[in-house]
Formats: structure tokens, C-alpha cells, sequence
């Protein structure tokens, strides 16, 4: 009996204690058979043309919930931006999704400013529910070639980090 | 034994019904308090907000120092009362790692002061002075989306 008060008490302390906000969280990426299917979307590119993820199957894709307004975020891009160059070949794509409400009027200059080189989609709360909502920003997907997703990064993490998962992923039997 | 138990465990099931607002409490990333104000009916009285932030957090200024940036804003839009005023705090210039130049951000505790004045057609007495306070904070590693945060000012209004 007084076990499961000390547990229950216990209990309470744990859950009125942990209400600080989310800090980094880097997951490694997960074994095959831990995966999930990423969840399909279709949404619009820059120039209009539908972005389907089920499309993708076959590469590794570097999916970036990012927005305009979010600095951790724009430490990234460059290093997405060398990503696409290094491993487009290799069966490796990026996709950034800005949860920016002001949409294209904002996300356009940026892209022109800072010479985003993968495609880009404007997200909706819909998307976004279908990633977990997606609370925090930078908030990035790595999904293998068979559309399942091995590794989630939530904030800023190092750009070797990256860089050991996505080859990691390449690596694998296709 | 028993008697132990018949104690405890409506006070547990009280802290378990008070669990929930205690997480809510707690996540939240910023918090807005007030305190009642006497004001008379005719003439513009002063209203504090007392708004505190999680530590590690910061929230941009009213007026940041980018334009992709999304500022703090309060509004008022409930009760009978007209903003005459905002005094929004001078924010701290903080140089993150992910900016190129200084940002000008509230972290920690600090207070807004909003200048009201009761509409014409306000009733003396009681009144709720309703308004929102639209945040958006990060913090070294990572950024939330713009929120709102809903507040009350009581006021007797004499």
C-alpha cells in the first residue's frame, strides 16, 4: 500500500516537474525494422508544380520544416544547399517545407536571397498534423529510399551529424 | 491503515485532477499576469503587465531589428476600453549564433504598460479589460510558432 503511494506521489513530482520547452534532440537513425512510412503528402512547388513525396521513392530524402522567421533555421540552409550539390547524384534529395503563414511573398525572396537550390513547398496545418505538429522549428525528417522515416532531428543539430546519417542511409542497399 | 488510505487518496485524486492545469501551466512558453487598476470613468489610467518568460527563452521586441522577424503585439479588444498608449520595454541587443547582427529581444521578466480609457458607454463599476498579448520565441537551437496568449485587467471603474 504505502509503495504505491510513494509511486503515485513519486509519479506526480516527475509530471509537474518536466514542463520545461523541448531542448535539441538529435535521434540516431533508427534500425529498419524500428521505421515508420513517411506520411505522403502533395503540396505545391515555387513554380506551381505539385511536390508529391511518394514521387521520391527511391533517393533519401532531407525533409526541413523551416520557416522565414526562425534563426537556427537559417544556419542550416547553407548546408542543405551543399547536400543537394554533393549527393543529388547519389540518389539523395532535399525538400524544405516553410510553415511561414505569409507563404511565397515571403519564402521567394528568401529562397532567391540565400540561393536555395532544392525544392521548396509551403506547409499547412494539415502537413503539419500529419508530422506530429510540428511545434518546434527546425524540425527535419530523414527518410530512406523506401519512403520510411529513419531519423528525426528536432532543433539545431551540427552539420556532421547530417552528414553521418545521410550517408549512412546512401549506403544502403538500394 | 485504512484510515491512512480514506485520507490520501482524495487528496491524490485532487492532485490528479490539478495535473493537468499544472503541466498546462508550466509549458507554456510565456505567461501573462495583471493586477486590478482603480481608474475613473473620463480619464486615461495605467494598466501593468507582468509577463515572464521560460528560462532560455527569448521573444522578440515590438520593434525587432529584422523585418522577417515577428514582433510581440498586445492588443485590447474587450470591455469597453480604448488603448490610448503602449509602453512596450526597451528588449536587450543579444547576439546569437545564428544572426549576423544583434537582435533586439525580451527575455526573462519584464512589463508592459498599456494607457486605457473607458468608452463613453462603459458602465461605472466592475469591468474586464480583455485583450491578447502574439509572441514568438526560440531559443538557441530552436524557434516556436507565433502564439497568443489571452489576458484580463480588472478594473473599477469609478
Amino acid at each position: 500500500m504505502y509503495r504505491s503511494i510513494f509511486i503515485g506521489v513519486s509519479l506526480l513530482g516527475l509530471l509537474t516537474s518536466c514542463g520545461s520547452f523541448p531542448d535539441t534532440v538529435r535521434a540516431a537513425v533508427k534500425p529498419v525494422s524500428a521505421r515508420k512510412m513517411a506520411v505522403p503528402f502533395s503540396l505545391k512547388d515555387a513554380d506551381g508544380k505539385p511536390l508529391v513525396l511518394a514521387d521520391y521513392k527511391g533517393k533519401v530524402v532531407l525533409l526541413n520544416f523551416w520557416a522565414t522567421w526562425c534563426g537556427p533555421c537559417k544556419i542550416e540552409i547553407p548546408w542543405f544547399i551543399d547536400f543537394e550539390k554533393t549527393y543529388r547524384d547519389k540518389g539523395f534529395a532535399v525538400i524544405g517545407v516553410s510553415m511561414d503563414d505569409d507563404g511565397w511573398a515571403v519564402v521567394k525572396p528568401h529562397m532567391a536571397k540565400t540561393g536555395i537550390n532544392y525544392r521548396m513547398t509551403i506547409g499547412d496545418e494539415q502537413t503539419a498534423l500529419k508530422y506530429g505538429g510540428v511545434d518546434s522549428l527546425p524540425t527535419t525528417y530523414l527518410i530512406d529510399r523506401e519512403g520510411r522515416v529513419a531519423a528525426v532531428h528536432i532543433g539545431l543539430v551540427s552539420k556532421g551529424d547530417y552528414v553521418k546519417d545521410i550517408e549512412q542511409l546512401l549506403s544502403a542497399a538500394k | 491503515m485504512s484510515k491512512i488510505s480514506s485520507n490520501f487518496f482524495p487528496l491524490l485524486s485532487r492532485l490528479l485532477v490539478l495535473v493537468p492545469a499544472l503541466l498546462a501551466a508550466q509549458t507554456d512558453l510565456l505567461t501573462v499576469s495583471t493586477q486590478p487598476v482603480i481608474a475613473k470613468k473620463a480619464e486615461p489610467f495605467v494598466a501593468q503587465l507582468n509577463v515572464q518568460l521560460k528560462p532560455g527563452l527569448h521573444a522578440n521586441t515590438n520593434k525587432p531589428n529584422d523585418e522577417l522577424l515577428i514582433p510581440l503585439k498586445l492588443t485590447i479588444d474587450k470591455g469597453g476600453f480604448a488603448v490610448v498608449k503602449i509602453d512596450y520595454p526597451v528588449g536587450k541587443n543579444e547576439k546569437y549564433s545564428f544572426s549576423d547582427e544583434p537582435l533586439n529581444v525580451y527575455s526573462g521578466a519584464f512589463q508592459i504598460g498599456v494607457t486605457l480609457k473607458a468608452h463613453p458607454g462603459t458602465a461605472p463599476g466592475l469591468a474586464m479589460a480583455g485583450g491578447k498579448l502574439r509572441y514568438q520565441a526560440c531559443s538557441e537551437t530552436m524557434c516556436f510558432p507565433p502564439k497568443t496568449v489571452d489576458f484580463r485587467i480588472a478594473v473599477d471603474l469609478r
